[in-house]
């Protein structure tokens, strides 16, 4: 089935309109990093990301306490807990190292986060987009920027299933509503699914396939403590004991009443894309993921 | 004044064939044709892989460099010498290739650490039909008597049959009987003519871009070469043949300069696309356009129409398509409205034809007009300020800031015989990749070939297409490809006659090869005492 | 920046070797001359009463100069280095400045015209895109005087695939170019290369070689008597070429000169390009000139044409900062492209001078090399002649007056150097005719027609 669907992929871009309609482009992130703190203003933290929860949660007294930020366009309410954290890690690390580690993972093939938005009408406003986020597989050819070259070909990496969502352009933003994805990803050589509950993406959008936005959710706080540890097991170090002291202060989604705890942490991956495509086949027989962890 | 070099004529090789004095039919004379390093490559591999069986061949990896004359690298092939480097060169390569074949070849003679060590008679049984292959005629015996004299004094100095073999096969590959195509001729009746041997040379070079093969020799000396009958038969079987891809690859390759794609340079920071694999893949794109048309005998004229192509994900990523084949190269089809038409909306004719990051009207129009119209482009004269201004408001893009070539009259003269081709395909950047705006402004990509008016890249192709320079051009060069040299003013004649047959055949290139070769000037040599 | 690796070393004396390697160096390999005397006391002579061989090398770069930034003021010793020449700064005294001489050929041709003209005193012959000469280029003129008694007669370099070459027969042929420095070691300094005084195993494939070459020889002149008049000529010279092989393998038969300053150099490092596709022009140039400099040394060869950055070809610079609107270009794009003057104050064509100047500095540490390169009790560089010229004078207009001409060495002390010297629009092949005389090649005159020349520049002379 899908594979008829991208049959005629390459054929509708350049003749500009699908058969539900409006157009269909399809982005892969050259560039994936953490959202982090990028100065005050006005006594208020500013970073990227959405308002997940809806409030802009500035006092205690709320279910789950964690100041929220403001973002660089004046938003307010936008919930980025793992900013603090990122913080942390890379006081631990030098930095720069988790930035070049995740352009590694990308540039190898591992991390192709690829972005198609269908049916859009008017790439300015259109109050009704089909947005999918998906994982691609492929040997990527990587420019001298050190970032992928655009107009590239990749697979779907089948195994894992596309996330579909609907959305809206206005003024030449995107924003998604809410959806739950899991991310396979490679980290620090730790393999993890990185589940993100409550996404949404908020990006700006052209039709040349050259997106920036962010892809805000909640993750759990088990996973935070998961990767932790293996993370220490890898490299030998010792961030778990820090991540237990801090985690109560960190999550800030999710409230169980039972405990009066929060079970998630807001996290904002922050990207940008370039145009790509997909092979308008099946990909070959055997595992798409045997073939990368070969690399 | 040598601008004035336009004017009116376009040179000798566009000279009117319809006047009286062309009408007499004035053979010339033929050179002497250096191996060009794809047919030595091809010459030593189809002479050893038979004898070597399955066992790894390694071949030279650096030979007397190709040059290109007169527009070809075939008729380079017939200029100059072999240089001291050169024979160096050539003379490496002998034992390189001798050596590996002696390891597993003749079945006959002493083992290694055998005694006696000499052997005339299956030096002489070896080397005989091996300097055949290699000569593309049998040797003589004075030729065979030396190579096999050599074995002997190598052998006996060397206490080896076989490491002595290596010298004689060695000499076979360094004569200049190996690494020249001799085209002298023999007098027949009161005119001259290509020897047999020389004819299923050039025959097969031309259509096979490789030597003769056994059964190719034994036919011309059976003398089936001779026999008008014979010979077209055999000129149809080898057009079927699957190594024809090799002559239809050859003469593309020479009229588009394809070989140049190896060292093409492109900056880096403005393109990110580009790398080394970029030249070869863009080589191979054109190729497989021109082998796929052949195969399906198809018209010539789609070379400048189609919006099919064969490309790979270096291309695809470069054209802003999906990749058709995750491997290698596979057929895309361009959308029906794309720009991107023909060979000339392919890379190798961008890319190549541009500077290192802008691109040029100048040099795409003289490849138009060189390569594809057969006119001649004086350079520059001295002294001229040749700069283009920068864009400024008014005039941002190219067409606006070269105006001037086609204003004054001491440049247009002979820029209007390449700019309005070039500025045609203002819509592809120096990498050849689709645009629609030069420094933020609107490109009008129209022109004229000829006083034929398009207004877009894919119009210009349908332009050439339709155009009579374009199919005579094509005639030319492969009358040119296949003799070495331009057609000489007495062989007007012979032009004119190749398109009627081209025109006939629909236009196919399948149809103008054979046209070349059944023409009577194929053999033809000017008589003896003629110029 | 990459600095060019060039071998800095003087060679140590026979006896400063001697008390390295101690008692136990019976294993060490070095090459120690068998001669027990090379040179005599004032170390200027062999011990038979010759002096050191005259080496020739031709440096050519592409696309000219801007006269502006090139012409010193003064004359004489005492001149103020011009822009363009100040990264010569570090050879200043072993240069010479040569200015206002004009190449006298008919300039049809750009680029091609004006480097013919020169280093030919002839005009191009032009074919499409095939060039030859109608004269020999001055080092295949000393090639045929001075070549034979080495094993090789001259050497072609560029230091760039497309960098072609300037060396050119009296057949008008070109000489192709070796673009590779492993090749060029391999060349040189592989098999059958041995340091003076290395043990001698008789190598009795060499003399095989020979005979074959010796039967291919045969050949030609069979064939040879079956052609016309140009194809024979072809034939003649590949003859000429295979004679001139046999007798470079009959030299590594026999013990090689002794040059106390031979020594074997190192496999060439691998220049890489940077990252935007850009080749190390600098980096390839140091390393092709320590192996010229040791090829010189050993006296494999006495005369080189050596080929810098082509012309024409678009060889973009590794120099940050000189792109124009916004976009990178070549050399050649730039000379015709640039605007005089772009109102940065920088002067006129400042991104084309920033090319010429790195090529200067390049150029001044080749020279560098040889003029450290001790040889007897001096360098390699007071037995040299290094020309150093180009394409054009003012390359945005293809101009042939007032070329630039450098000369570098002494040729064992017959030519001055350390100054600038201008004529007024005087005929360039009388420089060429200047070097051949300092070399001891006694031509009577040099170049054709407009540009024949049977007098050489006394001024140069020392």
């Amino acid at each position: 089935m899908s594979g008829l669907r991208h049959a005629s992929l390459g054929l509708l871009l350049l003749v500009g309109c699908g058969e539900s309609g409006g157009e269909r482009s399809l982005a892969v992130a050259h560039t994936v990093g953490f959202g982090t703190e990028m100065g005050e203003v006005d006594g208020r933290a500013i970073t990227i990301g959405v308002d997940l929860d809806g409030q802009d949660t500035v006092e205690r007294g709320s279910a789950c306490f964690q100041e929220d930020y403001v973002a660089p366009d004046g938003r307010t309410g936008i919930d980025n807990s793992f900013a603090s954290i990122f913080s942390l890690v890379e006081g631990v690390f030098q930095e720069g190292t988790v930035e070049g580690i995740i352009q590694g993972t990308i540039n190898n093939g591992r991390l192709l986060l690829l972005f198609e938005v269908e049916g859009v009408d008017d790439w300015q406003n259109d109050p009704d987009v089909e947005v999918s986020v998906f994982l691609g597989d492929g040997r990527p050819v990587v420019g001298p920027d050190d970032r992928l070259v655009p107009n590239q070909t990749f697979d779907e990496r089948l195994e894992v299933p596309r996330n579909r969502v609907s959305g809206r352009i206005t003024d030449g933003v995107l924003e998604t509503e809410a959806f739950d994805t899991t991310l396979p990803l490679t980290f620090f050589n730790v393999f993890f699914d990185l589940r993100l509950f409550n996404t949404q993406i908020r990006a700006t959008v052209n039709e040349l396939g050259e997106w920036e936005g962010v892809l805000a959710g909640g993750m759990p706080k088990e996973d935070l403590l998961d990767v932790s540890m293996q993370a220490d097991a890898m490299q030998g170090i010792q961030v778990t004991p820090l991540v237990l002291t801090f985690l109560p202060g960190w999550t800030d989604l999710a409230f169980d009443e039972a405990t009066g705890e929060c079970n998630q942490i807001s996290a904002v991956l922050s990207f940008r894309t370039t145009r790509a495509f997909l092979f308008d086949d099946a990909p070959p027989e055997g595992p798409a993921e045997e073939a990368t962890e070969s690399l | 004044m040598v601008a004035l070099g336009c004017d009116g004529t376009i040179g000798e090789s566009t000279a009117p064939i319809d006047t009286p004095a062309a009408a007499e039919y004035v053979p010339e004379a033929a050179r002497l044709r250096r191996l060009t390093q794809e047919q030595y490559l091809i010459s030593v591999e189809d002479a050893l892989r038979p004898l070597i069986g399955d066992a790894e061949l390694r071949l030279p990896s650096s030979l007397e460099p190709d040059r290109r004359a007169e527009g070809l690298v075939a008729i380079g092939a017939t200029e100059g010498s072999v240089s001291p480097r050169g024979v160096e060169q050539y003379e490496d390569a002998s034992y390189l290739l001798a050596e590996q074949l002696v390891a597993v070849w003749p079945d006959c003679g002493p083992a290694s650490g055998e005694e006696p060590v000499v052997d005339n008679t299956c030096a002489s049984e070896s080397l005989r039909p091996l300097g055949r292959t290699l000569f593309r005629r049998p040797l003589t015996g004075q030729e065979l008597r030396a190579a096999v004299r050599l074995s002997a004094q190598a052998a006996e100095t060397l206490g080896d049959f076989r490491a002595g073999l290596a010298y004689g096969v060695a000499s076979l590959l360094q004569s200049p009987s190996f690494l020249f195509r001799t085209e002298s001729g023999e007098a027949v009746g009161e005119g001259r003519s290509l020897t047999r041997w020389e004819l299923v040379t050039r025959l097969s070079f031309f259509l096979w871009n490789r030597p003769p093969t056994t059964e190719l020799l034994d036919a011309a000396s059976r003398g089936d070469l001779n026999n008008e009958a014979q010979y077209a038969a055999l000129v149809d079987s080898m057009l079927g043949d699957e190594r024809a891809i090799g002559g239809v690859r050859a003469v593309f390759s020479d009229m588009l300069e394809l070989d140049k794609l190896d060292d093409l340079r492109k900056d880096r920071g403005t393109f990110v696309h580009m790398s080394p694999e970029v030249g070869p893949a863009a080589r191979e794109e054109t190729l497989r356009l021109v082998t796929w048309l052949y195969e399906n005998d198809s018209d010539y004229r789609t070379i400048f129409t189609t919006r099919t192509t064969f490309i790979d994900r270096t291309l695809a990523s470069i054209y802003g398509v999906a990749a058709p084949a995750r491997e290698g190269f596979a057929m895309h089809e361009h959308a029906p409205d794309s720009q991107r038409a023909g060979i000339l909306g392919h890379v190798s004719s961008l890319a190549l034809h541009s500077h290192v990051a802008a691109s040029s009207a100048t040099l795409r129009g003289i490849f138009v007009r060189r390569n594809l119209l057969c006119g001649e482009i004086p350079p520059p004269p001295p002294d001229v300020d040749t700069s283009i201004p920068e864009p400024q408001p008014g005039a941002l893009t190219l067409r606006d800031r070269v105006r001037r070539h086609l204003e004054e009259p001491s440049c247009a003269s002979c820029h209007r015989q390449m700019d309005p081709l070039g500025l045609g395909l203002e819509n592809f950047d120096a990498l050849g990749r689709f645009r629609t705006l030069d420094n933020g402004a609107r490109i009008d990509a129209s022109g004229n070939v000829d006083g034929e008016v398009f207004r877009t890249p894919a119009e210009f192709g349908d332009v050439l297409a339709e155009s009579e320079t374009t199919l005579e051009c094509a005639a030319r060069t492969f009358f040119r490809v296949a003799h070495g040299r331009h057609e000489g003013a007495g062989e007007a004649l012979v032009i004119e006659q190749l398109v009627d047959a081209f025109r006939q055949g629909d236009y196919s290139i399948r149809g103008l090869m054979r046209a070349v070769v059944v023409h009577p000037s194929f053999r033809t040599l000017p008589a003896e005492g003629q110029p | 920046m990459t600095r060019s690796r060039f071998l800095k070393r003087r060679p140590l004396s026979r006896r400063t070797m001697l008390r390295g390697l101690g008692l136990g160096g019976g294993a060490v390999a070095i090459g120690l001359p068998v001669l027990d005397a090379m040179t005599n006391e004032s170390g200027t002579a062999f011990a038979d009463g010759s002096i050191f061989p005259q080496r020739y090398v031709q440096f050519v770069w592409g696309n000219g100069v801007l006269p502006w930034f090139w012409t010193p003021a003064e004359e004489g010793a005492d001149y103020a280095m011009t822009e363009q020449l100040a990264p010569l700064a570090n050879v200043r005294e072993h240069m010479s400045v040569v200015t206002g001489f004009d190449v006298r050929v008919p300039g049809r041709s750009p680029h091609e015209s004006a480097v013919a003209g020169m280093l030919s005193g002839s005009q191009p012959i032009v074919e499409g895109e095939n060039v030859g000469w109608a004269a020999p280029s001055l080092d295949q003129v000393l090639a045929a005087e001075l070549g034979g008694s080495t094993r090789f007669r001259s050497l072609q370099t560029s230091i760039v695939s497309n960098g072609g070459s300037r060396s050119v027969l009296a057949t008008g042929e070109t000489l192709p170019s070796e673009t590779s420095a492993a090749a060029l070691f391999e060349r040189l300094f592989g098999e059958g290369f041995r340091l003076p005084g290395e043990t001698f195993e008789p190598d009795p494939t060499l003399r095989l070689r020979r005979s074959v070459l010796d039967t291919v020889a045969i050949e030609q002149q069979r064939l040879r008597q079956r052609l016309g008049a140009e194809d024979r000529l072809r034939v003649e010279q590949h003859l000429t070429n295979v004679r001139e092989l046999e007798r470079r393998i009959a030299r590594l038969e026999e013990d090689p000169p002794n040059f106390e300053a031979c020594m074997r150099p190192a496999m060439p490092r691998e220049v890489l390009p940077d990252s935007r596709g850009r080749d190390d022009l600098d980096g390839l140039n140091g390393v092709f000139a320590d192996l010229l400099i040791m090829a010189l040394a050993c006296d494999q060869t006495r005369i080189v044409g050596h080929v810098f950055s082509p012309a024409v070809r678009e060889t973009v610079y590794p120099i940050e900062g000189i792109d124009l609107q916004g976009v990178v270009r070549g050399h050649h794009d730039l000379t015709h492209n640039e605007p005089l003057d772009d109102g940065s104050g920088r002067g006129e064509m400042w991104r084309t001078n920033e090319i010429v100047k790195y090529i200067m500095a390049s150029l001044g540490r080749f020279v560098q090399g040889f003029a450290e390169f001790g040889e007897g009790e001096g360098s390699l560089l007071d037995n040299t002649v290094i020309l150093g010229t180009t394409d054009a004078s003012n390359p945005r207009l293809h101009s042939l007056d007032d070329f630039p001409i450098l000369l570098f060495g002494r040729a064992g002390g017959r030519l001055n150097t350390g100054f600038h010297y201008r004529s007024s629009g005087d005929n360039a092949a009388r420089v060429n005719l200047t070097i051949a005389r300092a070399m001891g090649v006694p031509l009577p005159s040099f170049g054709t027609e407009d540009a024949f020349a049977t007098d050489s520049v006394g001024a140069l002379e020392a």
